[in-house]
């Protein structure tokens, strides 16, 4: 790689140190918000504690598998639930964060497959299980295995399935799980260091530049972070709303949900909405918007507001809800909202804060 | 769109050339159009009307027309006043229109198990489209074949040769295809999932148009081979530029642009470091001057169209804020942008078009 891929470090050596948080302070642009102060905001506030949040969930994980390990049931054991939806609301709470670390050695896709639209996870997972794949029961090795294997989404898997009848298989599925969890702890571990102010990214994010390879000025940087809430507002929309429920209570499709098979879809899409708000009002976009447009930013927080009490109210597993007649509505209100915040954000938020989120710029075209 | 019928797509199409305020615009001369050059692109117009444009060499939007989403590249069919214009990928529907008036005619679509990539090409008699496709459930990038003489019937496929086909054109032996396979699997219901990053092997094949069989890939070396290469152009001679999207981590600088003869191979090439920087990892689109002494090459995530020599030495780069479309045009370049701006690569000319967003590709309409 080294010979043909030119390293930016040269580039990373010659910059100036800025403060302690990895920041440069610049003069404010003429037109819309101090793009550097929500950029820092945003890294300090909302991305660095979710990432630190989400290597300690690792942790915990991995320790409480190990000991499930010793008992009987294995991967079975109920007591890993907890622990396993802690760390699906702390990776659902940043996966909006497209951006960073989480993008380097295709990290996202490894800590979870999803949507995972022909079950490929499945079909691998069947394969690995059938042989006891070895390779399957080391982090180091599942590390250079395929990408549907490696993450939340084979661990659910695991822990959801039937128990095995041979001592032997459940023996293994424990191995197995062991690597993911080790596997989970390194990445997130990663990711959460390589976030700090010292590190790399932080200076190439908050430092923009004409020689910096992402970010020409903070409003490009700015923009990294709307397109982060617009983004994640659409994927919830699309992806784990709109096509669990379908179009009608008849063609509800709930399977299509994230993390249903762990029971953990309801508490995935509270951390998302939660999530999402927090990055609106922690990255100060919100008390700029209120100053340059009341109206919007009530809206904004009232439709946050409504998605997390309406999410309260369903009191069955989404699989059930999806197709219940007295909770569907609520469903269906929920995806309305968040199609709503979607169309706003992307619209009159971009607009208000001076940015366009790109027409040619988007991915694979 | 997906699994949309044919006769929905037809209809509406044609409501929405029928009522909309974007109907085309008549054309005030032919002789307008004689004159010069015209190029076709998909565009969208704030508020979110989808369509396309015809542009005339001078920048000025001659025609427009609408589609039932949004466009990306076409394909203008040899001898005749028709083009071709493809739904961005996933879709699965492509329009036939008079280039004349900007006027739709037909709606083509892929088997419901097929979908677009957003690009085409011709066979140099006209009668054979071929469009490349994803076939999902296989797993693999198909070329399908469609009769121009018979309502663009879908006369079968034959393979990409690679995953993730994209841009494809007609090589100038005119019986070889050459085809982007940027590597990258994807599936419908997971828009915007990579599911394959780890394993990714993007290529440029050239095929046997009538058999289909593989006769070249090339392959950038396979420590780079996160290079997807998606976009491409050919010159008479047979020298082939192909430029690619970098998916491998952000914060290295791989070359972005591979220039492929027969006798050396792939070839890749860098800009100097500072102007690197500014591709943003990032090429959409690549075309080879009329001489083909230069090609250019936008990167519309760093508003940068960068020039080449044509054995791929760097000349000069244009800032172009999301500029991306972009054809041989006169001695040097047309080139189009996501704020409604066309200009020319000697900036010796600008238009602005507000309310307009040009899509990524420029079709030169060689009628």
């Amino acid at each position: 790689m080294r010979g043909l891929t030119v390293l930016i470090f040269g580039f990373l050596l010659t910059w100036p140190l800025g403060s302690g948080l990895g920041f440069a302070q610049d003069a404010k642009s003429e037109a819309g918000p101090d793009y550097a102060a929500i950029v820092q905001a945003t890294v300090t506030h909302h991305i660095r504690p979710a990432y630190g949040r989400m290597a300690k969930a690792s942790k915990n994980l991995a320790l409480i598998v190990q000991a499930a390990c010793r008992t009987d049931d294995g991967v079975n054991t109920p007591i890993i639930a907890k622990s396993f939806m802690d760390l699906v609301t702390a990776w659902v709470a940043i996966q909006h964060v497209r951006f960073g670390p989480v993008t380097d050695e295709n990290r996202y896709e490894r800590i979870a497959f999803w949507p995972d639209p022909k079950n490929t996870t499945s079909r691998q997972l069947a394969k690995v299980l059938d042989k006891r794949d070895q390779t399957a029961t080391s982090a180091e090795s599942l590390a250079k295995k395929s990408i549907a294997l490696q993450g939340l989404t084979a661990l659910e898997r695991l822990m959801t399935m039937k128990p095995a009848g041979l001592r032997e298989d459940s023996v293994f599925r424990c191995q197995y799980a062991q690597a993911i969890t080790a596997n989970l702890v390194r990445m997130t571990s990663e990711i959460d260091v390589a976030w700090g102010p010292d590190k790399d990214f932080a200076r190439v994010l908050g430092q923009p530049g004409p020689q910096n390879p992402l970010y020409r000025d903070h409003r490009e940087a700015a923009l990294e972070v709307v397109k982060s809430l617009s983004g994640g507002l659409q994927f919830l929309h699309d992806r784990k709303l709109k096509a669990p429920l379908g179009d009608s209570i008849e063609k509800a499709r709930p399977k299509r949900g994230e993390f249903w098979r762990s029971g953990t879809t309801l508490e995935a899409l509270d951390a998302n909405f939660e999530s999402l708000l927090e990055l609106y009002v922690k990255s100060g976009i919100s008390a700029y918007v209120k100053k340059a447009d009341r109206g919007l930013d009530g809206t904004l927080l009232g439709s946050y507001e409504q998605a997390l009490m309406t999410l309260k109210a369903v009191d069955k597993p989404f699989i059930e809800a999806a197709s219940d007649k007295t909770l569907r509505p609520k469903l269906d209100y929920l995806r309305f909202l968040a199609e709503d915040l979607h169309l706003r954000t992307s619209g009159n938020l971009a607009l208000t804060l001076n940015l366009s989120l790109g027409f040619n710029a988007l991915d694979g075209d | 769109m997906k699994g949309l019928s044919r006769r929905r797509a037809l209809g509406l199409l044609g409501g929405a050339v029928l009522t909309s305020a974007n109907a085309p615009i008549p054309v005030s001369s032919a002789s307008k159009f004689e004159r010069g050059k015209r190029f076709l692109t998909a565009r969208s117009r704030s508020g979110g009307g989808h369509g396309g444009a015809i542009l005339s060499e001078n920048g000025d939007l001659l025609a427009e027309f609408d589609l039932p989403a949004r466009g990306h590249g076409a394909a203008w069919r040899p001898n005749s006043s028709e083009a071709v214009i493809f739904a961005r990928r996933p879709g699965s529907f492509a329009v036939v229109l008079d280039v004349m008036t900007g006027q739709p005619q037909t709606v083509l679509s892929v088997p419901a198990d097929r979908h677009f990539y957003g690009h085409g090409c011709f066979s140099a008699d006209g009668r054979i489209l071929f469009a490349t496709e994803n076939d999902f459930d296989g797993e693999r990038g198909v070329i399908g074949r469609y009769d121009a003489t018979d309502g663009y019937r879908r006369l079968g496929e034959i393979p990409s040769h690679g995953i993730g086909p994209h841009e494809i054109t007609l090589m100038p032996d005119r019986r070889t295809l050459l085809v982007a396979n940027g590597g990258i699997l994807t599936h419908p219901d997971a828009p915007r999932m990579k599911l394959n990053l780890i394993e990714m092997r993007p290529s440029v094949a050239v095929i046997d148009a009538e058999t289909g069989a593989l006769l070249k890939s090339y392959e950038p070396p396979s420590e780079l081979h996160q290079l997807s290469l998606r976009h491409l152009d050919v010159r008479g001679d047979g020298r082939i530029v192909a430029v690619a999207q970098w998916e491998g981590a952000k914060l290295e600088q791989p070359p972005l642009v591979a220039v492929i003869d027969r006798d050396d191979g792939l070839r890749l090439k860098s800009a100097p470091c500072e102007v690197a920087a500014g591709m943003r990892n990032y090429c959409g689109a690549v075309a080879f001057s009329a001489g083909g002494g230069r090609f250019a090459v936008s990167s519309p995530r760093g508003g940068l169209v960068t020039l080449w020599g044509g054995d791929g030495d760097y000349l000069s780069a244009i800032k172009l804020d999301d500029g991306c479309g972009l054809a041989a045009n006169g001695k040097g370049f047309i080139l189009t942008s996501g704020s409604g701006i066309v200009t020319a690569s000697n900036r010796s000319e600008e238009k602005h078009h507000p309310g307009i967003a040009f899509d990524n590709h420029l079709c030169p309409l060689q009628a």
